[in-house]
């Protein structure tokens, strides 16, 4: 009948075939000719460049191994020489992959993004695609070197600083920059922002990150004073390593910025430390659009010290004092923060990561520890935050797979993220004012180990209750006898504040 | 508290009624904004041509499940964020959208009338799940797609796609 895939209007049909790898997209352009520019299009909005990306999504990532397994580093072999040989065979399939562009030049207007390695391909043929598709491209990733302790100068042909400077016209469509600084931070970043005017959305990664002790970690060097561009469209600042130095920048960003709505200062070592008189956090304060915040501990301790919070509804604090039970739950936490909808505590990665599969002295190791038994005191911190629905333990560093979004929780989203409390309350005001409320809290664990002596318990999906009825603690033995009321209710995942319940839940309640 | 109670009724192209509350309506931005503009007119049928009853009934089970979540931000464009969405679907999406795919289509054509974006997008994800991993062969029997393309233009296509040695 009528309804065929190729009836589907083209903008369906690209928004189908952006959840396609490549791969796929080629198997699609191939099928007919009403689909073959469809594909082609969603092939070719993305040029991803990067040596880490996969061979499904990277066009360029087969021919680049390739020159590595040609050129073998050689035991004595001039480290210098080696790196040449490499930049320059890179830069010859770059020049390749130009050129086989400039013969299609529909694809090269088809290209929204480019996601590229600062060390492999800024190459002369880079520069040219750059300035060809500078009139659309909406995304631009400079991504870190592939070398962990930052990249190799004889590899690098061009400089971020040199990139931009060469651009002859502006990046009007520019919207998202991700861009990877050294040492030298402050001439790349000021040429970037020069050329990319309606900028949306800037997130600054270190060249080498200082990951568990490993790596060489960029020291940013000292403000020198000039000036910033003024960035009035600029809505969303990420900072995957922050430190003092970028806190100057930052701050005049957010200060010339119509209304910021996302900042993440990343900072799991707890480098920064600013007083709260530091003006970074005063500007902090008085961003009245903000939804999303991410902060040090420490770092957002003195915001809250400094009086002024703004109105986030997520917040995700990294803390480096995390140890293997869950200090996190411990007393003053939770912020009184009346907006806060879903909170994000992050420091498991490490834990979750490790090989060690044993223990010391009844440590945990290897996998983050289980969730205990909610403390009373998390109790008192839940019911001050009025909003709240959520708090979350990510295993994995950050939030990575939902940044800034509304959590929505899903059991596959929950075993994802490794553990999390959810919190609900209910409440009733009875004909002479006096209201009750009941708060039902449940932990979730996806896995985790537990040894003793030189047993290892292994677990998974652990779910825990917590109840408690105008702040005295009910056994969670009553929650069949409450839910039984409800329905269907009672293995819900998803969080809510203040919702109803029947007359019957409540007299069960009561009885207690 | 009145407003929850309140009912509005749309009218299907083969010209069914159905009476709906009005939060599970409003997960359509477009009876969202229709809403809007003709005010507080009680008892009249918002028209919906392009949707048949057995689609609406269908999507209204969608939207009721969904009425209680936050709406999409008007504003929202993924343009300005490299990062892309997850391609998961949740269980119960999954679940409700096992359908024949003619209804597959009108579904995802309906969202695309209606303005459901978090619908249209289950939409896409479930036709790009069904063409990931196939080969052209098996996307064209699946589609019921005629290949108007010689073998020639064909390897020719994938060559210049796939950028394989010259």
């Amino acid at each position: 009948m009528s309804s065929q895939i190729t009836n589907l209007p083209t903008h369906i049909l690209l928004a189908i075939a952006s959840h396609l790898d490549r791969p796929s997209l080629v198997n699609l352009a191939v099928t007919c000719k009403m689909l073959h520019p469809v594909a082609e299009k969603a092939i070719w909005t993305h040029l991803d460049l990067s040596i880490r990306s996969s061979p499904a999504s990277s066009i360029i990532k087969n021919r680049l191994s390739r020159v590595r397994d040609t050129y073998i580093w050689q035991p004595g072999q001039d480290e210098v020489a080696y790196q040449l040989t490499i930049a320059t065979a890179y830069s010859e399939v770059m020049k390749i992959l130009h050129h086989h562009l400039l013969v299609h030049p529909l694809w090269l207007r088809h290209i929204r993004r480019i996601t590229v390695d600062i060390d492999q391909l800024l190459c002369d043929s880079f520069l040219d695609l750059l300035r060809l598709t500078s009139p659309t491209l909406t995304s631009l990733e400079l991504l870190p070197p592939e070398y962990v302790f930052g990249p190799s100068r004889t590899q690098s042909l061009f400089t971020l600083a040199q990139v931009f400077l060469s651009l002859d016209a502006p990046l009007v469509a520019l919207r998202h920059l991700q861009i990877t600084l050294e040492e030298n931070w402050q001439t790349p970043l000021r040429f970037a922002l020069r050329c990319a005017p309606y900028l949306r959305s800037l997130r600054i990664t270190p060249a080498s990150a200082h990951a568990g002790g490993w790596g060489r970690k960029t020291i940013f060097e000292s403000p020198d004073g000039r000036h910033w561009p003024s960035m009035s469209y600029l809505r969303k600042v990420e900072v995957d390593e922050m430190s003092e130095q970028l806190a100057d920048m930052l701050t005049y960003l957010l200060q010339c910025s119509d209304g910021i709505t996302y900042v993440a200062l990343r900072d799991q070592s707890g480098c920064w430390k600013p007083s709260s008189s530091d003006p970074l956090v005063i500007i902090l304060g008085q961003q009245a659009k903000l939804d999303y915040l991410a902060m040090s501990r420490e770092a957002f301790d003195t915001l809250r010290k400094s009086g002024s919070v703004p109105p986030i509804k997520i917040l995700s604090i990294s803390d480096k004092n995390v140890k293997h039970t869950l200090p996190l739950l411990q007393f003053n936490i939770i912020p009184q923060c009346e907006t806060i909808t879903t909170m994000y505590l992050n420091g498991y990665s490490a834990l979750a990561h490790g090989t060690t599969s044993f223990g010391w002295d009844e440590e945990y190791q290897g996998l983050p520890a289980p969730m205990r038994t909610i403390p009373p005191s998390f109790l008192d911190d839940i019911h001050q935050s009025k909003n709240l629905k959520v708090v979350l333990f990510p295993t994995d560093p950050y939030e990575a797979n939902y940044p800034g979004e509304e959590f929505v929780p899903t059991e596959e989203i929950l075993k994802k993220t490794g553990r999390a409390i959810l919190i609900r309350t209910y409440t009733t005001t009875d004909q002479h004012g006096n209201q009750d409320m009941f708060t039902h809290c449940r932990s979730y664990s996806a896995h985790h180990t537990h040894v003793t002596d030189s047993y290892a318990h292994h677990a998974q999906e652990v779910w825990e209750e917590y109840t408690d009825f105008n702040g005295k603690y009910v056994d969670p033995s009553i929650l069949g006898k409450v839910y039984s009321t409800l329905g269907a209710e009672g293995m819900w995942i998803e969080g809510g504040r203040d919702l109803r319940m029947p007359s019957e839940a409540w007299e069960v309640l009561r009885k207690v | 508290m009145s407003d929850k109670k309140q009912q509005v009724i749309l009218q299907t192209s083969d010209d069914e009624q159905f009476t709906v509350e009005k939060i599970v309506a409003e997960r359509s931005a477009m009876i969202k904004s229709m809403m809007e503009d003709l005010g507080e007119q009680e008892g009249q049928a918002i028209p919906l041509p392009n949707v048949s009853s057995s689609v609406l009934t269908k999507i209204l089970e969608y939207c009721d499940h969904h009425k209680n979540e936050p709406l999409p931000a008007a504003d929202s464009s993924d343009a300005d964020d490299s990062r892309r969405k997850t391609s998961e679907i949740g269980e119960w999406d999954a679940r409700w959208i096992q359908v024949d795919q003619e209804m597959l289509f009108e579904i995802i054509l309906a969202a695309n009338y209606l303005d459901i974006k978090p619908l249209l997008d289950v939409g896409c994800k479930t036709v790009a799940n069904m063409i990931k991993g196939k080969t052209p062969e098996e996307i064209r029997k699946l589609f019921n797609i005629t290949n108007d393309f010689t073998p020639e233009e064909e390897e020719q296509i994938r060559k210049e796609n796939e950028w394989a040695e010259e």
